[in-house]
């Protein structure tokens, strides 16, 4: 009730901590990675043609996120990826993956919602699942 | 002036820096405000202005009159360690070692302050060092012999910036780092208008030893030259006091400020909150 309330009070705009949140997240990246504006979405760049080539996703949604815990900073990918039944990666499949986004929705097969894929310097975290990611 | 009373002598104080990275965000008045807190709770409090050349805790604590010798005197040994502190006007249990004016901070090395810090160590439970804002060498010193830091920040992105470099400067040196946010201002943060508790703390990733909400309190105290946490009726005050006992190894939950506002309050009231 009062959230409602809220909204009416707030008139629908964006909240100014969440341009501040948004924003402090883009400094502090670069901050912790030493990386710049430019290499930074030339690395999404990279990442989201290397993500397309192994599952079907919105790009959207893709999000990454650095975040540092004590000495060391992780760096994980959040993006809802669907599934493809069936294929495994290989040479035939690939051309198919290739096809425009979203138009072949696949069931999860695996119940287990989320499959973590650990490195020693960075953890790539894929998240299967039908939100929308958040913000971090 | 005997400072050697009532302390176990086997038993080491605690060297906590206190810093921020950005200036401006509190961390003398939290330098102060802590030390005259702990001292309340009995414990022997030094704080140490390392801020040399640009010096303010003594005025913070009103002892601005009572300098005679400060903490490149000690380091250089000019003057016997003791001789350098002076005891606050309040509290037998609370000294400050004030930074000299007139020297530059590269004028003593993180050795020098490091066996400064040490020679107190067993004479107190607690040694606070308010560090100069910066990451230079004014910054090194201060956390030069630290076992601890207090990283003060504001829910505002330059301070949490600078909070977040100075987080991996100290990771780096092996000084475990604990958050305090000040200057919070919980009607705004439910206004959607300022970064939240959680906001700041999923930011940075530490542990968090507590919140200081924005109180008038803070700006008198420092006119009358007393830390605000001889004030038991102000906000500020108060959260200092729950830090300090936080710091003592208390069991003091951080504060649950998300529904006290208007609507909260009256809910709660009401009984249907």
């Amino acid at each position: 009730m009062f959230g409602l309330f809220k909204k009416i009070v707030t008139n629908g705009k964006v909240a100014s901590k969440d341009n501040a949140r948004s924003r402090l997240h883009l400094v502090l990246v670069q901050d912790r990675t030493g990386l710049s504006t430019q290499e930074m979405s030339r690395f999404k760049e990279e990442l989201v043609e290397v993500f397309k080539r192994y599952f079907l996703f919105d790009e959207r949604t893709f999000d990454i996120n650095y975040r540092r815990e004590r000495d060391m900073t992780t760096l994980s990918i959040n993006s809802p990826v669907k599934v493809r039944r069936g294929t495994s990666v290989g040479s035939k499949s690939l051309s198919s993956i290739k096809k425009p986004l979203l138009e072949k929705e696949v069931t999860i097969d695996n119940p287990s919602a989320t499959r973590t894929l650990s490195g020693q310097a960075s953890d790539i975290n894929l998240q299967e699942s039908n939100q929308n990611p958040k913000i971090e | 002036m005997n400072i050697k009373n009532g302390i176990n002598k086997k038993s080491e104080g605690e060297i906590y820096v206190v810093t921020s990275g950005k200036g401006g965000v509190g961390k003398t008045t939290t330098t102060a405000s802590l030390g005259a807190a702990l001292a309340l709770r009995g414990k022997r409090v030094l704080v140490v202005d390392a801020d040399i050349g640009l010096r303010n805790l003594d005025v913070i604590l009103g002892l601005e009159n009572r300098i005679v010798f400060n903490l490149v005197d000690v380091a250089k040994q000019i003057c016997k360690p003791s001789q350098a502190l002076i005891k606050s006007k309040k509290s037998n249990n609370l000294f400050l070692l004030p930074a000299s004016q007139t020297d530059d901070k590269d004028v003593v090395t993180e050795d020098e302050v490091r066996s400064v810090l040490d020679q107190f160590r067993r004479e107190f439970h607690f040694i606070l060092v308010d560090s100069p804002a910066g990451i230079e060498q004014g910054f090194r010193n201060a956390c030069a012999g630290a076992d601890k830091a207090l990283v003060i920040t504001t829910p505002e992105i330059p301070a949490i910036r600078d909070a977040d470099r100075v987080i991996g400067l100290l990771s780096a040196k092996s000084v475990e780092p604990r958050l305090i946010i000040n200057r919070i201002d919980f009607d705004m943060v439910r206004r959607g208008d300022m970064l939240s508790v959680e906001d700041v703390q999923d930011i940075l990733g530490i542990e968090l030893l507590g919140v200081i909400e924005r109180d008038e309190n803070v700006i008198v105290a420092a006119n009358n030259g007393e830390p605000v946490a001889y004030n038991p009726k102000s906000k500020a005050g108060q959260a200092f006091s729950r830090i300090a006992g936080r710091m003592c190894g208390e069991d003091i939950p951080i504060e649950d400020f998300s529904n006290n506002g208007f609507w909260g309050r009256l809910t709660r009231r009401l009984g249907v909150g």
